[in-house]
């Protein structure tokens, strides 16, 4: 056979290790900032920019997509050149590939402060970055398509069939949740409404965890352990079950999402036992990972990289033992909303995701530069500080979880309520001050490290092109006789994408299309009518200023709930929310049946300064609400949107849109001038009290 | 000797067969458990279910208890199994054995069943002890089921010490028994790891054909079981509560709870009975809680602001205690006044009226002007005879109206 000469692309992973850095610095610095607005509430900076709503969302998105994001790119780059023995596929795809997904970066870094944003958690970027996501997935597609085609091993390793199925499930996610009406360049509606927006979400959401932050990390977990601990994979069998077990089962789970809500329960009752069904797929990979080092623990002792590669699998193990646990249903209850979340996504995010970023780091950094790393004790150092700081998180959070939601469903002999759901809020505040310290010790440990990094970049040079060589595919090719039968599919990486797209189709399928389809699933409600258009003016206020990022609007059929927030939420009360907004915690209490609560001249006097109204309440101040003016150019445009998506405003109704509108907000006006407030009918307030004064009141008359 | 040998080796195997089996056995009944856990147990303050009663929390006492001593019989079982086999220390299976039989005895006479069911009957009137019937039977089959396994294991260890007069065979080397997580996960030795490496490689990582580590393959299966049963329980057989039915249940529990507090409660007042309190203390406490929860819409004096004034004489709703007490608890919704039956006890609401009705006058600085109609002390509100009961909670009807539209 003849023997072929060629190199690896070392730039392009370089590029990415440091977009890695640099991007994952810059999001947990956002983290920590949000962290502290918790305690003190007055780092909102009373600007619009910098408040919680905003910048939790910008937070979220640079972790995932940006930091993590090039992580796995980074990752995959290193690794499916020399898992192939070929040159990625071309080097123009390589570096649109980067340059794009660097832009989307900055594009969502430009848009999100500003309020431009769908609402929709972990998908918040507007249409025409959703487009441009999708292009660069695609080319990042062909690029690693091109070189799987072109490659000089028969068959494909473990870690690309973690590759091929992260890329097409992300791109068939992505696109089934961005599906959206644009009202303007960068306004949009999404396509799904209320409880069937909600499982599309979930689904997405979910499953971003699963194929974004999950199944890429596995596949770099099967090349760099081996790798850095120099033994073989642990065992073959356990590879081939849990990978085709964890994709299929995994895309059913969304639903663990909404328990309790108005998600019919045979959706919510799927969730469950998919969500249980997957500790085992999950736990293969941790077990695969751990049981290669059978042998090598000596090494970990000594070998920084391995010390790291070791809690981020022990972690991940933690955390998706915790995620089957927490979808079960009484479990959910307690955990649901409360900061038992916050701490088991960190517990995943900050151990499974940051940890084996920074062992593929401190390992391929020196590589590339063909030199030793800068300083090992400092690299010790950030291990410790950073298991250290993921404890400090985590510990608060499970704590303030708990408490929380105790304090929440406690009544008092004589059947009321114990705590204000202030009291509930004031009482967990060191649990964040706590928390934020975790955060402070993590993000100081990713300085250390870049530090370090910067030092041996130094000392050492870039290797470019790595050379290599390896003898040309034969055309033909004989099985052996007694092969696993599993070879088959290794050598056809073009039936791998066909076969996983198809098993991850069936999950989402069965789901969705009855909850689409069938009536009884979302039971009409007569007395709910469309949002008047000031109410939906208001709405996209709210969803502007991240509302949902506090204040759930779903109330659960608990005892509780219903003492507190009123009549639990019913399915058909949703029908006309593009998107849904029930939220996924609740830092400030449900706004479901807010409407009609308080006075006109509360929520005035609220937006303007919280604690004038609640005593204690650590809500930012949006006292630039009272002053601008709200745009009602667009109006006419929304509600044509609306009525292609099937809400039924009469026809021709956007052109008498603002006449109305005008209409409510002058009695708003009058309202609040009882009350001694003077203001004038063309405020952004005036149409978010609309808004509030609207939610739940459709059917709370009933009372 | 030979022949025996064999048997014994075949026993081992069979031993080991059997407890996985039981293992498997005893996982799906905690399964079931845990499901009717779940269907009994009301999300909310007994969110823990059958693990807040102190009845349930003996009897699963008693089935941990059970579950520790038949994993003990198994490992004795074992040992004395691989001991004969060796047969290097007579005594020292003899001192085990004695040692075991007095532990088992001692434990045979503390899980008696008889104890168990008299315990139980006491209360088998009302729902068993505050756990429901199908709870209550499962955790006591499972105790039988228990009981059944630790009585085969304690048959076995006899047939293995009983014969062990017949047995002399002398075995030369034994093989290095393998560590436990090698056993455990079902691994090939690291020395041997060369029998079981795959001769393919990928950019230097070559992959071994271990075993599925067994207890991650039968969990992996028992996850799958409870996924079937759990279904089948919810939406099959429909043996399980849905949410809209547990929530139904949970409200008329804490409205039943809330009914027996009151008959036995002192103190109970409501908008018909309730009178001006004067004790400085009733008064004071009153003060606290106004501070608290109404000062931001009334002012901190009750001078008003988004709310009215309260100090003055004129009142939208009345001014008397009845008429107070009652805007109070049901809130005048229209105008903003929220309803605080779910925040405070009667007994609170009352205390606030009264602290309100204390600084009626004190003419503070800043007061909002009048709202309402003039009030004087003599008159009786004809307003207080005429109060509609509100429900607490109102569930099924809402759910009925909406499910037939």
């Amino acid at each position: 056979m003849e023997i072929e000469r060629f190199s690896y692309d070392n730039k392009i992973v370089k590029n990415f290790a440091y977009a890695t850095i640099v991007w994952g610095l810059v999001g947990m610095l956002v983290g920590l900032w949000v962290a502290l607005q918790f305690v003190f509430p007055v780092l909102n900076l009373g600007i619009p920019y910098t408040t919680f709503g905003r910048l939790r969302p910008l937070h979220t998105n640079a972790v995932i997509f940006a930091f993590v994001g090039n992580g796995i790119f980074m990752g995959v780059y290193y690794s499916l050149q020399r898992l192939c023995k070929a040159r990625m596929f071309s080097d123009a795809l390589s570096k649109i590939h980067f340059w794009g997904w660097q832009l989307i970066i900055v594009f969502a870094a430009l848009t999100i402060p500003f309020g431009i944003t769908t609402g929709k958690e972990y998908a918040e970027l507007e249409w025409p970055i959703d487009i441009a996501i999708a292009l660069i997935w695609v080319v990042f597609g062909w690029n690693m398509f091109g070189t799987i085609i072109k490659r000089r091993e028969r068959h494909l390793y473990v870690g690309i069939w973690f590759y091929i199925a992260t890329f097409v499930t992300v791109a068939m996610l992505h696109i089934v949740n961005s599906f959206e009406i644009p009202v303007s360049f960068l306004k949009s509606y999404s396509w799904y409404a209320g409880v069937q927006d909600a499982l599309v979400q979930w689904w997405y959401g979910h499953n971003a965890v699963a194929f974004f932050l999950t199944t890429p990390y596995l596949g770099l977990m099967y090349y760099f352990i081996p790798k850095a601990a120099d033994r073989p994979v642990y065992s073959y069998r356990l590879s081939i079950i849990h990978f085709w077990a964890l994709i299929f089962l995994y895309i059913w789970a969304g639903p663990h999402h909404l328990l309790y809500t108005a998600l019919p329960d045979w959706a919510q009752s799927l969730g469950v036992v998919f969500s249980v069904m997957l500790i085992a797929p999950s736990w293969g990979g941790m077990i695969n990972g751990l049981l290669t080092l059978r042998g090598a623990w000596d090494k970990v002792r000594e070998d920084v990289v391995l010390k790291f590669m070791v809690v981020a699998v022990t972690a991940y193990g933690m955390a998706t033992f915790e995620g089957p646990m927490l979808s079960l249903k009484n479990v959910n209850a307690i955990g649901h909303f409360t900061d038992w979340i916050i701490a088991h996504v960190h517990v995943g995010a900050l151990g499974w995701n940051g940890f084996l970023t920074f062992g593929i780091l401190y390992w391929l950094i020196p590589r590339i530069f063909r030199t030793e790393l800068y300083s090992k004790k400092l690299a010790n150092w950030h291990f410790w500080i950073g298991t250290l700081g993921i404890i400090f998180y985590a510990v608060p959070m499970y704590w303030a979880g708990f408490a929380q939601s105790f304090m929440w469903k406690q009544f008092t002999e004589e059947g009321q309520l114990q705590y204000q759901f202030l009291e509930t809020v004031t009482h967990i505040i060191p649990m964040y001050a706590l928390r934020s310290l975790g955060g402070l010790f993590y993000l100081i440990g990713a300085v250390m490290m870049a530090y370090n990094i910067v030092k041996t970049v130094k000392a050492g040079s870039l290797l470019e092109n790595e050379d290599a060589e390896a003898p040309a595919l034969a055309k033909e090719y004989h099985a052996h006789t007694n092969e696993h039968w599993h070879r088959w599919i290794e050598r056809r990486p073009v039936q791998m994408l066909v076969f996983s797209l198809v098993l991850v189709l069936i999950g989402g399928a069965i789901e969705m299309i009855p909850t689409f389809l069938v009536k009884s699933n979302i039971p009409t409600i007569a007395s709910v009518k469309p949002y008047t258009p000031l109410e939906l003016q208001g709405r996209d206020l709210y969803i502007k200023e991240g509302c949902y990022t506090c204040h759930s609007q779903m109330i659960r059929p608990f005892r509780s709930e219903v003492a507190r927030y009123g009549e639990y939420s019913k399915a058909g009360e949703f029908v006309y929310d593009h998107p849904f907004q029930w939220g996924s915690k609740r830092t400030g209490p449900d706004l479901a049946r807010i409407g009609g609560k308080y006075p006109d001249s509360w929520h005035y006097n609220h937006m303007l300064e919280p604690t004038s109204m609640s005593p204690g309440s650590i809500m930012p101040n949006y006292a630039w609400m009272l002053d601008n003016e709200l745009d009602t150019t667009n109006t006419a445009a929304k509600i044509r949107a609306m009525i292609t998506l099937g809400v039924p405003y009469a026809e021709g109704y956007d052109k008498n849109a603002n006449a109305d509108l005008i209409k409510q907000a002058n009695g708003i006006v009058e309202n609040l001038k009882k009350d001694g407030i003077e203001t004038t009918n063309n405020k952004e307030i005036i149409a978010l009290i609309a808004y509030l004064q609207r939610m739940g009141v459709d059917i709370k008359s009933k009372k | 000797m030979r022949y025996f040998k064999i048997n014994n080796v075949a026993l081992e195997k069979n031993i080991a067969i059997k407890t996985k089996k039981y293992m498997l056995l005893m996982a799906t009944i905690f399964i079931f458990l845990g499901l009717s856990a779940q269907t009994t147990s009301a999300p909310v303050d007994s969110s823990i279910g059958i693990f807040s009663n102190a009845l349930s929390l003996t009897i699963l006492a008693v089935i941990g208890f059970l579950l520790i001593l038949i994993s003990v019989l198994g490992s004795v079982l074992k040992k004395i199994a691989f001991y004969k086999q060796q047969k290097e220390n007579k005594s020292n299976t003899t001192i085990l054995s004695i040692a075991l039989l007095a532990f088992l005895s001692t434990l045979s006479t503390s899980v008696r069943a008889d104890n168990l069911v008299e315990n139980i009957t006491k209360s088998v009137t009302i729902g068993v002890g505050g756990i429901d019937v199908l709870t209550f039977w499962v955790l006591l089959f499972v105790i039988l089921i228990e009981l059944i396994i630790v009585a085969v294991l304690i048959n076995l260890i006899n047939l293995q010490l009983a014969s062990k007069q017949d047995d002399s065979v002398t075995v030369k080397s034994i093989p290095q028994e393998p560590s436990f997580f090698e056993k455990v996960n079902a691994s090939v030795a690291i020395e041997n790891e060369k029998d079981i490496l795959f001769d393919h490689e990928y950019d230097g990582i070559r992959e071994l054909d271990n075993n599925l580590p067994p207890w991650w393959k039968y969990g992996f299966y028992l996850t799958i079981i409870f996924g079937v049963i759990y279904i089948i329980n919810y939406h099959i057989s429909k043996t399980g509560k849905l949410q809209t039915d547990e929530y139904i249940t949970e409200v008329a529990e804490a409205n039943a709870a809330i009914e027996e507090y009151r008959k036995v409660a002192a103190n109970q007042v409501d908008e018909n009975t309730v009178t001006l309190l004067t004790d400085a203390s009733d008064i004071g406490n009153g003060k606290e809680l106004f501070m608290a929860n109404c000062a931001a819409c009334h002012g901190r004096l009750g001078e008003g602001g988004v709310g009215p004034n309260l100090t003055d004489n004129y009142w939208i709703h009345g001014g008397g205690v009845k008429d107070i007490f009652k805007t109070i608890k049901y809130g005048v919704v229209e105008k903003g006044m929220k309803s605080w039956e779910a925040d405070f006890s009667p007994i609170q609401i009352s205390r606030i009226t009264s602290y309100i009705k204390s600084i009626n006058g004190t003419n503070p600085p800043n007061g909002k002007e009048k709202q309402g109609d003039l009030y004087t002390e003599n008159i009786v509100s004809p307003k207080d005879s005429t109060t509609t009961p509100i429900d607490t909670i109102t569930s099924s009807t809402v759910v009925d109206t909406l499910s037939k539209k």
